[in-house]
Order: structure tokens, then sequence, then C-alpha cells
């Protein structure tokens, strides 16, 4: 009798984690595609440690093209504005189903942010290279209207979130049309295996990230005035860019790492090459990465 | 703004007034944490005494589990070699008095998800660490230079020469970049925040707050 009650227990607890999981992975999608097909106006919050800035951000989809504005409202005149219609991974959807090989979706309760309703969706790690994810996606939009990056200490390394916002469908539907369009381009750039150049490869790389690829275009960009490659490590919902580039441009003096918020910075040598890793995960795993380059040679 | 203990955590856990996603983490933690593993089995022990002499005398009345534990424990000495294997799970008498189950019933069905949990993803936290645990990966390469003093001017705010997150046990000396080096990474920050950053809205916005945190 005791013995049916436990297994029943279990199976009930796994089923009710398994439904979980797919309504988090649901809306983690409808997130994505909101991001990118929804017109939002709105006053952001950026804390890192200590640090506290606050945003005007302005996304508009026209003619399929997204355009950004953002501006720091911390006594700064600095501004980003752009037109993203190139390629950055940030639009490629990511597989769900590896992505859940790492982490284990939930779903909490809802709350109010920005004085609108959002469902509260963690990402939570299965181990410790990655940070865990929690957003609060707004229950009639899809749009994220808070994001912490936490880590293993249950601190929060950095957090986002709106205190004012206003959201729209986007009025031209031939733009939604697009952007749907650009937004569901098949991850055609992520290679799910092999080796990241001719001269490197990662021995082992950590559990659940694979390789992506920059496009040539951006490629070339990168290595303007120097010979360095650049790949993508990710596990669909962190990444880590690898720089490497020959020692005979410029020396590092040495084994340097800086920090902001959740994106860490490493900076070593191997082989006579420089070898850079950004990312927004724990230092650890750029340390495993590191460790696990191996020149091949020329 | 309240400062919560894990002690109070593992109370919440033990009350049942966690939430689940307190109660998943607590499970993780339970898993990977022998030190807290200790703290649950004692305060599932002193309550289940606790228990056991609010049936004389109502120590619990009106308070806090965590409360409740710390009058017991004045009153009454625990003998250690009553510890119970972590396994053995004891639920606490206000606990206990909720739960529409028998109270052993509730005993196993907490030991079961544990066990459960515990089984799913220790095999995952395993080749996690296998692949790189703080401890593992400390190691500096042996081809690095030493740390040396360098000029902070480009450098910005944010970008803190002190790590804010410094992993556990890691003895690697990390330098600051020299200016030279700073100028290459803040390009490649800039290049990965474009490019290669897998978050949706955030890259642009964390390249809008480095640019002003001079």
């Amino acid at each position: 009798m005791n013995g049916r009650l436990w297994v029943g227990v279990v199976l009930v607890s796994l089923s009710a984690q398994s439904t979980a999981s797919e309504v988090g992975a649901n809306l983690l999608m409808k997130m994505n595609d909101a991001l990118h097909r929804m017109d939002y106006t709105g006053t952001l919050v950026h804390i890192k440690g200590e640090d506290v800035n606050t945003l005007k951000v302005s996304h508009i989809v026209e003619g399929g093209v997204e355009k950004e504005v953002i501006t720091s409202l911390n006594g700064s005149e600095n501004a980003v504005s752009k037109e993203r219609s190139s390629f950055s991974l940030a639009k490629v959807p990511q597989s769900i189903e590896s992505m859940k090989k790492v982490y284990s979706l939930d779903v909490g309760g809802t709350k109010k942010v920005a004085m609108r309703d959002c469902q509260v969706v963690i990402a939570r790690p299965k181990d410790k290279m990655r940070y865990l994810q929690k957003y609060c996606i707004d229950k009639e939009t899809g749009l994220p209207l808070s994001y912490s990056l936490i880590n293993n200490k249950h601190k929060a390394v950095e957090r986002f979130t709106f205190t004012q916002v206003e959201i729209h469908a986007s009025n031209n539907k031939a733009s939604v049309e697009q952007t749907a369009a650009v937004a569901n381009v098949p991850p055609e750039t992520i290679l799910p295996g092999g080796s990241p150049s001719a001269n490197w490869e990662v021995t082992e790389l950590p559990k659940g990230f694979y390789f992506g690829q920059v496009p040539a275009s951006q490629n070339a960009e990168v290595q303007k005035g120097e010979n360095t490659d650049h790949f993508i490590l990710t596990d669909g919902l962190s990444s880590i860019s690898v720089f490497i580039s020959s020692n005979t441009t410029v020396q590092p003096k040495v084994t340097s790492a800086i920090n902001s918020g959740a994106l860490n910075v490493l900076t070593s040598q191997k082989n006579n090459h420089r070898i850079t890793l950004v990312g927004e995960v724990p230092r650890a795993t750029m340390q495993s990465v590191f460790q696990n380059l191996k020149y091949l040679g020329e | 703004m309240s400062h919560v203990t894990k002690e109070e955590y593992l109370s919440a856990f033990l009350d049942g007034e966690a939430g689940s996603f307190e109660e998943q983490r607590m499970c993780d933690q339970l898993e990977g944490d022998e030190l807290m593993r200790e703290k649950f089995a004692s305060f599932a022990l002193i309550g289940e005494a606790v228990r056991n002499q609010s049936q004389e005398k109502q120590v619990l009345a009106g308070g806090s589990f965590l409360k409740g534990i710390q009058d017991a424990i004045a009153d009454e000495e625990i003998p250690e070699q009553q510890i119970p294997d972590e396994s053995a799970t004891v639920i606490p008498a206000n606990v206990a008095k909720r739960r529409i189950f028998p109270k052993q019933a509730v005993g196993y069905a907490v030991a079961a998800s544990v066990a459960a949990v515990a089984a799913i993803s220790i095999q995952n936290y395993f080749s996690g660490a296998n692949n790189a645990s703080p401890e593992m990966v400390a190691t500096a390469p042996a081809n690095t230079a030493p740390p040396v003093a360098v000029n902070t001017a480009i450098m910005t705010a944010s970008m803190s020469a002190k790590p804010a997150y410094q992993a556990a046990a890691d003895d690697t000396h990390y330098g600051l970049p020299d200016a030279e080096t700073r100028g290459i990474i803040n390009k490649y920050v800039a290049h990965h925040l474009q490019y290669a950053s897998s978050t949706t809205l955030m890259p642009s916005v964390r390249a809008v707050s480095y640019s002003t945190d001079f």
C-alpha cells in the first residue's frame, strides 16, 4: 500500500513538472516572438550589482525591419539607435529540446510589473555552468516585463525591469509577416557539433553547449585589421563568444578577467594566441572552455 | 528589505510554505549540500521532538516553526546520537496537522519527492561537475603571465576590476587588462552583444548601459 502511494506521488510530481516545462517553453517562444513583432516604448531599469541605470526603450517594426532606440536617463547623452535587420543570435529561435536538457522550465505565479499582469517563468539550470534566468512575461502580449539572472549562490547578478511600458501590435501587416518570417527562420546558423576552426578544437564542451557560427559578413568585421577567429557556443539561453587572435598582433600581458553584471570576460593566451571569452555565463564555465580549447596547429 | 536565511527557507520548506519553486530549489540544494542535509535532518528531528512536547505544552502556539525550534532547544537538549539518517525524514507537528494524508504517508511522500528529484538531477549535477567544477578549473594555464598593475583609465565603471562573481575555490590569479587589451575587449564585448548574445531584448540595453558607466 505504502509502496503504491510512493510511486503515485512520484508519478504525479513528474507529470506536473513535465506540464510546467511545456507551458514554460511555450511562454518563452511567445516572448521571443513578441520581442521582435511588437511595437513597444517604455522605461527600463537595469540593475547590475550596485549600479542602477534607467533607460528609455523604443522598439518599432517597419517594413519587416526592427528599429530600436535606447537612451540612458542617467545624465548621459549616450544612446543606441539601430536597425536590426541583420543577423543576431538573439533572433534565432533556440532549440527548446536542447535547452530542456540543461534547464528545467518552471511556471510560477503571476505578479504586476509596470502595472501589467505578468507570468513568472524560471529557467533553472541543472548544473553550475549557467545562470538561473527568471522572466515575468506579459500575459497579454508575451513581452518580458522583467528579467533576472541569478547565480548559484542565489544572488541576482543582473536584473532588468520595466517601470512603465506601452505595448502595441505592429499596425503594418506586411511588417508583421516579414518579421515573423525572419523570426521563424530555421536555425541554420547553429551547427550541432564539429570544430569551430581548422586550427582549434574544444575537446569537451560544457554540457548542453553547442557551436553557433557567425555569418561571414560579421566575422569579417571582427577580423578587420587583425587575424581573429570568432566562434559562438550556446546552450539556447546563454552564449559564449570565443575570440582567437595570433599574438603577433597584440601581446596580452596578463591573464585577466572582468565582470559586469552577468557578463564575464576572460582573456588569456595559449599556444602563442590570445584567447578572449565573452559571455553571460559564470566564469567557471569560461575556464572550462578555455582549458578544453586545443590548438591543432597550422 | 528582509533577509531570509537558509534556516528560514528550510523552516518554510518543512512547513510546506515554501512554494513549488522554493521547494525544488531546496531539493536541489539538499542534494548537493551535506551541511544543509544535516540541518534538514536536525530540523525535522527537532520538529518531531517539539511535536511530542507540544502534546504536553503548546510550545509552537502562535509562533513560526523556527521560533518554536529555538524555544524548544532552549528547553530541551537533543541527544546527538538520535539524529536520524537523512532519508528518515520526520514531519514536524504543524505540517502534519494540515495534511489530509496519514502522517506516515506524508513522511514517505516527502522522502519520495526528495529521492526522485535527487535521482533525476544528480546525474546532471555530476556530469556538469565533471565538465568543470570551480575547483577543477581553477588552475591557471602554465603559459600565462602573472598579474601586473595596469592603467584603469579606459575601463568602464561597470566593467569592474574587482570581479562581482567569484567562483568558489577559484585560486586563479586574474589581473586587470592593460589599456590596449581593454580596447580589444571592448570591441569584442560590443561584437558579442550585437551578434552573439542569446538574450533577446537585453543585448542592446546592456550595450547602452555599459557605454554610460564611465
